[in-house]
């Protein structure tokens, strides 16, 4: 097996666990506020093992609850975007002609905007809340997967097997999901994990700019832009945060990487 | 035996105002075998493709007709030509190593021309798979394998089946064989005419290959540059070719002992 799937694996899953039971890991409520004097900004110490922030609330619990958030904010818009960028490129491969004409234009419209701004601006305009981020990063993210998804289909749409399925009577819509698209899931695998990780890395950016999710629910983001103002005497604040969220998008990264490795034979019989 | 299946009539097809297809005329009877025959880009593919409708988009049907069981195939509606390909006119590709998609089994393949015209409930398409890899020879534990690990004649043999499942009237083989070593071929030739002789389906064999006609045809058509040059039964056009053209290509095939500086055509 591939140390950096397993590495990658191993993290996430840890990450995952966490957020799925975060009742039972968590050692405190993450919204408890504790305001009385010696509670707040106190280091990390074995009571509170990430030490506590500007309100007297346990950071650890809140990031426990924020991975949370960040992972299902990457989890599922990366599925919106798979499951536009899929059908689209699917289509846009498979009939060519001028379905691909419109669905490239659209891809090329999409790729014209600075996304991260696009982003903003429709929160802004929604209001700023989780579902809103997710669908949002969902809708911006799907022209480079269509492309590929295109790209694979254009190959594959000529291949013998795909003809003899034509040539057997055998509907339009079943040979492009059961002929052409398993056939091009390995670089879509790749790119779909890779996107997780850029996923989180967007919502971050939003709930550190207020635009994601609202405090006092935790977000990694929006722990770290809280502990910002107290960057000089309370590291902890910004470090752990911080550090959850490269080693997130780190991990991902490496699955993907491994993925490309073990699904790309080009790239396999250089190891 | 004059119950003509497949009628091609005065059919004339070009690309970019070249005649490919060139008033081509020919029959298919039940239980008959036609070989199709002819040098490569003489339109013996292109032919075939037109009996299914699929003529590339960048062609022009310019007269003719094809009439499956007394009907033309380009009057249909899409949706109808959808039910009798594979059905009706069911075809085998030339490469067995990429006719099958290499993400699916085997029994699954198979399966798929039944799933789509058939509509049988899933342990009756499970019979009919079985029944299918019988009648070409191989296991039943085919079904659950993966293309890669079959051997070039096994994917011959469930690409044949793929083709069988729905009992076509019509078996349209473009160079079923040529990709494939010379025992195999031989055992695949005899397999197909055994199977034709049970089911008493009409074959249009397309090959460029004499030695292949000559062991499995019942009539033959040669074509050349998008013409037929020479039609009939086996022993006349082999026995007794009149054209210069048919008597050329079978001076080509290689004989044990032969030295020839030049082939004739």
């Amino acid at each position: 097996m591939n140390k950096r799937i397993i590495f990658g694996v191993t993290i996430v899953s840890m990450m995952a666990l966490a957020a799925i039971f975060a009742p039972l890991v968590a050692t405190c409520d993450p919204l408890a506020m504790d305001l009385s004097p010696g509670a707040r900004l106190q280091a990390p110490s074995p009571e509170h093992l990430f030490g506590t922030d500007n309100l007297g609330r346990d950071v650890f619990s809140r990031m426990v609850y924020g991975a949370r958030i960040s992972l299902s904010v990457g989890f599922i818009a990366v599925f919106i975007s798979l499951a536009i960028g899929i059908f689209l490129g699917g289509l846009s491969g498979y009939y060519g002609g001028w379905v691909d004409g419109v669905i490239m234009r659209l891809v090329e419209v999409m790729y014209c905007f600075p996304t991260f701004f696009l982003i903003m601006m429709v929160i802004a305009f929604l209001g700023p809340n989780i579902v809103n981020v997710m669908v949002v990063i969902g809708l911006t993210s799907w022209a480079g997967l269509c492309r590929l998804v295109r790209a694979e289909f254009l190959t594959l749409r000529e291949r013998d097997f795909v003809h003899s399925a034509g040539v057997q009577g055998v509907p339009d819509m079943r040979i492009i999901f059961r002929h052409v698209l398993p056939n091009a899931m390995a670089p879509v695998y790749v790119s779909a994990t890779l996107s997780v990780g850029a996923a989180i890395l967007v919502e971050s950016a939003l709930s550190f700019l207020g635009l994601g999710v609202q405090i006092p629910a935790p977000s990694w983001g929006n722990i770290l832009t809280a502990g910002k103002n107290y960057i000089d005497y309370a590291w902890w604040l910004t470090l752990f945060p911080g550090l959850a969220i490269l080693i997130t998008v780190l991990s991902f990264n490496l699955i993907g990487e491994g993925l490309r490795e073990i699904l790309d034979p080009k790239l396999r019989e250089r190891r | 035996m004059n119950d003509k299946v497949l009628e091609v009539k005065d059919l004339t097809v070009s690309i970019d105002g070249r005649r490919v297809i060139d008033k081509v005329d020919f029959d298919l009877h039940p239980g008959r075998i036609l070989a199709l025959v002819g040098e490569s880009g003489s339109g013996k593919t292109l032919t075939a493709l037109a009996v299914l409708d699929l003529l590339p988009m960048v062609s022009v049907r310019e007269k003719g007709e094809i009439k499956f069981k007394g009907r033309n195939v380009f009057d249909l509606e899409t949706g109808e030509m959808r039910k009798i390909r594979g059905d009706g006119i069911a075809m085998v590709f030339q490469e067995p190593f990429t006719a099958l998609n290499p993400v699916m089994r085997a029994g699954d393949q198979i399966s798929e021309a039944i799933v789509a015209h058939k509509g049988y409930s899933r342990i009756r398409v499970a019979g009919r798979v079985k029944e299918l890899l019988d009648m070409v020879k191989l296991s039943p534990e085919t079904s659950g394998r993966y293309p890669h690990e079959l051997s070039g004649g096994m994917r011959q043999r469930v690409i044949l089946a793929m083709a069988l499942a729905c009992d076509p009237d019509v078996l349209i083989l473009d160079e079923p064989t040529t990709a494939l070593d010379v025992s195999i071929q031989k055992q695949i030739l005899d397999l197909i005419k055994q199977i034709q002789e049970e089911n008493r389906f009409a074959i249009l064999f397309i090959t460029h290959d004499f030695s292949v006609v000559n062991m499995i045809a019942d009539e033959v058509c040669v074509m050349k540059q998008g013409t037929v040059v020479e039609k009939g039964t086996k022993e006349e056009v082999l026995g007794r070719p009149r054209e210069r053209y048919t008597r050329r290509l079978i001076s080509c095939i290689p004989r044990l002992g032969d030295r020839r500086e030049r082939l004739p055509v």
